[in-house]
């Protein structure tokens, strides 16, 4: 039993070496000088005004937004549509080659990924911005939809879609009022992912940003001039935000994988 | 019937040839090209002079410290992650499984950069640790420990434990518990229990993440551009510098993003083909 005690006191320990820094994070917003340094003597939320009144913060945080918004509509779109198209091929192997061309942005290693990007948003004349960004993000984020729907596309009871037939409902309509409806939480799980490998992204948004750059871009840039509490006021504030958008999407997806809960 | 299929196919067919494939497509055209963008005049040539630069010795050394970055983080990842899948799976009570892995998951939904900022606030000098180790009187000047090879490997394993995490519970979480009890029974100790069942039967998920966190690992750009220091400049930054000016550099740029990805999938190749060639005879 001693071997278990053990391993609990890796785990916590790992937990807090996760959480630290992040905390952190927190910490350094309450900054008293320009730049960050440890311990704080006089705490302030100053900062957060500062940050707030920030129109290049702003800017930033709205681009982003958008940003999130549009890609993980076309991510779910196309990744609905690919894992719709794979459930529907007979052939295993025509089944697992779809799947794996659909899966090949995960494998890509960040940066290769970013400047296939980039030059490829050249050969379709797509200047950098706004645009190619949500593209980039959306070629990303696809994948996962692809999979999170996948998951729970193979636990729709066929007898309810037959049901649905028999009782005289087109095709369409079946898909409509029983498969879609099935596939709910996995697309709600799905959507907060894609929001969040969006929100989140630096590479795909620092190779293919024009002028406005997103809020991981800026604050990217920022690191080089010092340790400022304003930066630790906006990544408090992006913390929370995804920390609390991961919570509700996590709750989302283990839902989907119970064969109960839709 | 038919229509109605083909039309359902058109679409992600489309998107994996149009969006997947086709950039990957592009960048190796552009890396075979002499220049890039070309004049109106100029016809372009065709060849592999970029690919041979890699030869020369700026070039060679950052790609070499990628690929060994890449395998210290892979390892430090597999060793930090296995006992914590482990001790999610079997020291903790099968109600509380899931909450414990979430807790880990929770830091990893925050964003790259925010980490990164989170790792310099932690290691710089007047950070937490040089902070402590001073109120605690151990040291008088703060230690260096940003902007080295430490911050850097601090850093990488800080933003891939994840992609580590998730494959190794997937695979011990399916170990039939039956069989590490039939081992103790036959007489085998805890450490026997681990490397004679416990390793081999998780071969699979410690290979997948393997695999996973060392591609992750050489495409990090983010993390060796703040974190590293001066003498660790990886081939994701070259590749990137290479981008970061107008388009002539391009050509030089994708044929080094290629060959990094020809060598990080070649390498995971061999890590997954390593769990096929050692899979245990049945008899």
């Amino acid at each position: 039993m001693s071997r278990h005690r053990l391993l609990r006191f890796v785990y916590w320990g790992v937990v807090l070496c996760l959480f630290l820094p992040l905390a952190l994070v927190a910490l350094a917003s309450l900054g008293d000088g320009p730049v960050v340094g440890f311990p704080i003597a006089r705490p302030t939320l100053g900062w957060y005004a500062i940050a707030l009144a920030d129109p290049e913060i702003v800017r930033a945080f709205l681009v982003s937004c958008a940003a999130a918004v549009a890609s993980t509509a076309l991510a779910l779109a196309m990744g609905l549509w690919t894992s719709l198209a794979i459930a529907s091929l007979a052939s295993p192997a025509l089944r697992t080659l779809l799947l794996c061309g659909a899966c090949l942005p995960l494998v890509t290693p960040g940066i290769i990924s970013a400047i296939s990007l980039r030059i490829y948003i050249r050969l379709l004349g797509i200047d950098p911005g706004l645009g190619a960004i949500v593209l980039g993000h959306a070629i990303h984020s696809a994948p996962y939809v692809v999979i999170v729907v996948g998951l729970r596309l193979r636990l729709v009871p066929p007898h309810l879609v037959e049901a649905a037939r028999s009782l005289g409902a087109g095709q369409i309509r079946a898909f409509c009022s029983v498969t879609l409806p099935w596939l709910r939480p996995a697309i709600g799980a799905a959507a907060v992912l894609a929001l969040l490998e969006s929100f989140d992204d630096f590479l795909r948004s620092f190779f293919l940003g024009g002028y406005r750059p997103t809020l991981p871009v800026l604050i990217y840039g920022r690191l080089f001039s010092g340790l400022s509490p304003e930066i630790g006021a906006i990544a408090t504030l992006v913390l929370a935000l995804t920390l609390s958008v991961g919570l509700s999407g996590e709750w989302l997806f283990w839902r989907t994988r119970t064969p109960q809960g839709s | 019937m038919r229509i109605g299929h083909a039309l359902l196919l058109l679409g992600p067919v489309l998107w994996v040839a149009g969006a997947n494939l086709a950039p990957l497509v592009e960048m190796a055209r552009i890396s075979l090209l002499d220049v890039y963008p070309a004049a109106p005049d100029h016809v372009p040539r065709y060849g592999l002079a970029n690919y041979a630069l890699l030869a020369s010795p700026i070039y060679r050394g950052a790609f070499l410290r990628s690929l060994g970055f890449a395998a210290l983080t892979t390892l430090l990842t597999l060793l930090l992650a296995y006992p914590l899948a482990y001790a999610i799976a079997f020291a903790t009570p099968a109600r509380q499984r899931l909450r414990r892995l979430l807790l880990l998951i929770a830091p990893f939904w925050t964003g790259e950069i925010v980490r990164i900022f989170a790792i310099m606030l932690l290691l710089a000098n007047r950070g937490a640790v040089n902070g402590v180790l001073r109120w605690a009187g151990i040291i008088e000047d703060p230690l260096p420990l940003l902007y080295n090879p430490f911050s850097l490997a601090a850093g990488m394993v800080y933003v891939v434990l994840l992609a580590m995490l998730l494959p190794l519970y997937a695979a011990l979480e399916k170990l039939p518990r039956d069989l590490l009890e039939a081992a103790a029974g036959l007489g085998a100790g805890p450490w026997t229990r681990l490397r004679r069942v416990t390793l081999p039967l998780t071969r699979e998920g410690i290979a997948a993440g393997s695999a996973l966190v060392f591609l992750i690992s050489l495409g990090t750009f983010a993390v060796p551009s703040i974190l590293g220091g001066a003498d660790t400049t990886l081939f994701s930054m070259t590749i990137g510098g290479l981008f970061a000016s107008s388009a002539g550099r391009w050509p030089l740029g994708a044929a080094f993003g290629l060959t990094l990805l020809a060598a990080g999938l070649a390498i995971a190749a061999c890590i997954m083909g390593w769990v096929d060639r050692r899979r245990i005879p049945t008899t």
